[in-house]
């Protein structure tokens, strides 16, 4: 058998994975290029915005008061953030139990070098506001996608009744050109966004994140689970995302199946894979089907 | 689960079926999207290829009637039928059908090449998207399909 042939054997019974899907999924800064700066930081948001990235991704939690500010978790980062006098804190802070004031007068965080992104600039800074945030993008003029990443957690923050008309009002009325769409964990949240915003007659874009993570649960295990479920199609993206009024869902890169990613693709669903920060990692997911690549290091997308 | 069971009633005799041993394919035909889909992201993501290998590792058993076979992996179970095309040559032909927890999904077929323990195969598979949560046949893929296995002789 002659070369090419023989090539075009091993490509055609190995195939489809190796073709592109001749798309562009946008590659989005996650929390705002954590790899770079400060995780959800008002440096990282402002760097972000300044670089040209594609889309922006940040965390919204809510304060005491209702107020919409940037943080991955319900509570105040334990290593990133501390007293303002630069003393670490003791144990978790839930963000509703202090007001705005008392988070902005009390605390800093990005001073301490982040462990999981060694590589990232150190600057101790009051946590950012929904609303600094809204403002930094309207006066940018920013060309990107505005991905709004909404954390609950029962327990640990308000219900989804309270945190989704403060920040579906908060966006409505900064009035702002982008595209944007709202994802979380919790579909419960989701339909909250959905029914707000259909009551009000706005479009809206939401996406489901998949699977959910505890905070303190094992993420090895959590991921081989949803492996498993997924491999026995005991769960469907489709139905997950349905359960949800979801237009799309966002997945770890480590559990991506592209079967399943062409078959949502085919239903209409948009996929967004999280988090990748490997040069090797992004150039690969990028010729698949997806809609977003969410990166802490947007810079070593091809 | 009642496709599978009623395939077995029809191909199978009234005494209850004897498995026999056949053979381990550490490439499985079905549900074939391991070297499709998976093999491509060796390179980056050796983990989950690794475990998507071990879920399509497939142990076939042969039953009763001459030439049936029944596969079990961790991804898909499937009833397989083939029979000798040049037994000097070591060649046969077959199809089968596959499902997932015994939900038919999809169905193949192939041409193998047996010699001593050793199996190969090269088919066409074609796989629906059904899952028992999304009971759907309309969508189909086209995909080829590769079979390595060693067993019995």
């Amino acid at each position: 058998m002659g070369r090419a042939p023989a090539v075009a054997l091993v490509v055609g019974l190995a195939g489809c994975g190796f073709l592109g899907a001749g798309l562009h999924p946008v590659v989005e800064a996650h929390r705002g290029a954590a790899g770079y700066w400060p995780q959800n930081s008002r440096t990282a948001m402002r760097g972000s915005i300044a670089a040209g990235y594609e889309g922006l991704e940040f965390d919204l939690v809510l304060t005491a008061d209702d107020v919409p500010v940037l943080s991955h978790d319900a509570w105040l980062h334990e290593t990133l953030c501390t007293l303002q006098d630069g003393t670490a804190l003791d144990g978790r802070i839930l963000l509703r139990d202090l007001t705005l004031e008392a988070v902005l007068a009390g605390y800093t965080c990005g001073g301490v070098p982040d462990p999981e992104n060694p590589d990232a600039e150190v600057v101790a800074e009051t946590v950012m506001t929904f609303d600094e945030l809204l403002a930094e993008l309207a006066e940018a003029e920013a060309d990107l996608v505005v991905h709004i990443d909404v954390k609950y957690l029962e327990g640990a923050t308000p219900e989804p009744e309270v945190i989704a008309p403060v920040v579906l009002q908060r966006w409505w009325d900064a009035d702002l050109p982008q595209p944007w769409y709202v994802s979380a964990d919790h579909a419960g949240l989701l339909l909250e966004f959905r029914r707000l915003a259909d009551e009000a007659g706005e479009p809206i874009v939401t996406s489901l994140i998949w699977p959910y993570f505890p905070p303190d649960g094992s993420d090895t295990l959590v991921a081989l689970e949803a492996e498993a479920l997924a491999m026995l199609g005991v769960e469907d993206l489709e139905d997950l995302a349905d359960d949800a009024e979801a237009d799309g869902i966002a997945i770890p890169w480590q559990i991506l199946d592209r079967r399943q990613v062409e078959l949502a693709r085919r239903r209409g669903l948009e996929v967004q894979a999280w988090t990748l920060n490997d040069e090797d990692l992004l150039t690969a997911f990028s010729a698949w089907p997806l809609d977003a690549l969410i990166t802490d290091y947007p810079g070593r997308a091809p | 689960m009642i496709a599978l069971a009623g395939l077995l009633l029809l191909a199978g005799p009234a005494r209850p079926a004897a498995l026999i041993f056949d053979r381990v394919d550490l490439i499985s035909e079905d549900p074939a999207s391991w070297l499709n889909y998976d093999v491509p992201m060796a390179g980056v993501n050796a983990t989950t290829v690794a475990v998507r290998w071990i879920e399509q590792v497939k142990v076939s058993w042969r039953l009763p009637t001459p030439g049936l076979t029944l596969g079990t992996s961790l991804a898909s179970q499937s009833l397989f039928w083939e029979r000798p095309v040049s037994v000097a040559a070591g060649l046969s032909a077959g199809a089968g059908v596959q499902t997932t927890l015994l939900l038919p999904r999809g169905a193949f077929a192939d041409v193998s090449w047996r010699r001593g323990r050793f199996r190969a195969a090269v088919g066409v598979g074609a796989v629906s998207s059904a899952t028992w949560t999304d009971l759907d046949w309309t969508a189909w893929d086209l995909v080829p399909t590769l079979g390595l296995g060693v067993g019995r002789r």
